[in-house]
């Protein structure tokens, strides 16, 4: 699974996905079942605080005939 | 020869006029002049050159949906069919389509444009690159100024604000207007960080919609190696950016709303995702306690502790701290139970009883007797044996061998 920090919104999105199946597969020891869980439940912290931090950000591109630069 | 009768040859002539497929999928540009509608509603008039006029109708149902009013020496392009009409010995064509002929140059422009580049293969669905479902960086080729981008804005705010905005501006009506278009889908294209491109502009007529007719723009739209989103217009226009495009959408707001997840539906997913975590781990708790709790009442059933309520023993230190340790270890083994099963049979007061020890007691308090200490001589002891208990009085209480250990 890929590493909590530095994943985009949507690997951390999918990771949840995933671990949610994971944990209902079963043939887990309770230790692996309670690590998944806090996993879980991290990783649903997370993309529901991006959801509540985000502010839509545009920028304008200047554009010319030869090159193009931002704005 | 027999001769025609009239009908006969003018039935001939009608066949040969009304079967020939090209008569029947007619443009014609012309003038028009002796303009009339009848009571009926029915539109009379001639299309006429230099060279020839042509007798034409546009009936009723057809009429009605005209959007100008055509008049007399207006230019004029119109569609239809060839059709004889047998009392008059004439022809005319039956009108399904009359467009001023400015607008109708543009029509058929597009209409040529159009089945070009279909032929080309540039609408083909395998061209179509899929959008991707979370996109970090959009790119908008639109008018700043435009009500398209509000709208648009406000949609990516409501759905999915986690989005970054790239805004190419650009023309979006007039001759200048397509080199623009091509170069800021160029610029947006370059550039590895966009995900998706939407390419939007209100409503307007065919004249205002026309730079997305445009050739170029259709080409740059095709080139573009990001998906892109084409919301032009209302529902009802359609342009050749709409058909190259990988998806169409029919409005800007429409194709704001294409392109991105809403986070609703994101939340509502986290929330079922919580709600399943917590299930699954609940019940593998339950699952954890239950096999405990199934220990715990099975060492209560092998407990002395009611056999010793039954016969009133309750004082009885050896049994209790037995028991007290054994509630004390949850995790229990079946060999383990098996185990503690026979050592707590042995360690029964009865199991010591039966081997013919008995319990004595001080009849005047209760208290077990473990120690020559307790007893005076006279003083009346209890004493338990297997079956039953008696009363006996001490006599020549003595220190002993002490058995401690045992």
């Amino acid at each position: 699974m890929t590493d909590e920090k530095d994943s985009s919104f949507e690997e951390a999105f999918h990771d949840l996905e995933a671990t949610v199946r994971r944990l209902e597969e079963g043939n887990l020891t309770l230790e692996e079942a309670i690590t998944l869980y806090e996993r879980g439940t991290r990783l649903a912290r997370r993309c529901n605080a991006a959801l509540d931090d985000a502010e839509l950000q545009v920028q304008q591109l200047t554009l010319s005939n030869s090159q193009t630069s931002e704005a | 020869m027999k001769p025609w009768t009239v009908t006969e040859l003018t039935r001939y002539i009608q066949q040969l006029l009304e079967f020939d497929p090209p008569l029947q999928d007619v443009w014609l540009t012309g003038e028009i002049s002796n303009l009339s509608r009848s009571t009926a509603g029915h539109l009379y008039f001639t299309l006429k050159d230099a060279g020839a006029s042509l007798s034409c109708v546009m009936w009723r149902s057809a009429a009605e949906r005209l959007s100008w009013r055509p008049d007399g020496g207006s230019a004029a392009l119109a569609h239809g069919q060839i059709a004889v009409y047998a009392p008059r010995g004439a022809y005319q064509l039956s009108v399904d389509q009359l467009l001023p002929a400015g607008l109708g140059d543009l029509h058929a422009r597009f209409e040529q444009l159009r089945d070009k580049l279909k032929a080309e293969g540039l609408f083909d669905a395998q061209r179509k690159v899929p959008l991707p479902p979370f996109p970090r960086v959009l790119g908008i080729v639109t008018s700043p100024q435009a009500a398209a981008l509000r709208d648009v804005l406000n949609v990516l705010r409501r759905r999915y604000p986690l989005v970054r905005v790239l805004l190419a501006p650009t023309l979006v009506q007039g001759d200048l207007a397509p080199p623009q278009l091509v170069a800021a889908l160029q610029t947006l294209a370059s550039r590895d960080d966009v995900d998706v491109i939407l390419l939007v502009r209100g409503g307007g007529s065919l004249e205002e919609l026309w730079a997305f007719n445009d050739e170029r723009v259709a080409r740059a739209i095709a080139a573009c190696r990001h998906p892109v989103v084409c919301g032009v217009g209302h529902e009802t226009d359609v342009t050749i950016a709409d058909f190259v495009a990988d998806v169409r959408a029919p409005t800007p707001s429409a194709a704001a709303e294409l392109a991105t997840p809403d986070q609703s539906e994101i939340r509502q997913t986290i929330r079922t995702c919580v709600g399943r975590l917590e299930g699954s781990v609940g019940r593998r708790l339950d699952l954890v306690r239950q096999s405990v709790e199934r220990q715990q009442r099975a060492l209560q059933r092998l407990s002395p502790q009611a056999r010793v309520n039954v016969h009133r023993q309750q004082g009885d230190d050896l049994v209790q701290r037995a028991v007290r340790a054994l509630t004390h270890r949850l995790a229990l083994s079946r060999a383990g139970l098996a185990g503690l099963k026979a050592r707590l049979a042995a360690l029964s007061p009865l199991a010591t009883l039966e081997r013919g020890y008995a319990i004595v007691r001080r009849e005047d308090t209760g208290a077990v007797v473990r120690s020559v200490e307790q007893v005076g001589a006279g003083d009346a002891l209890t004493i338990q044996v297997r079956d039953g208990e008696f009363v006996a009085v001490a006599s020549s209480p003595s220190a002993g061998l002490d058995t401690t250990g045992v």
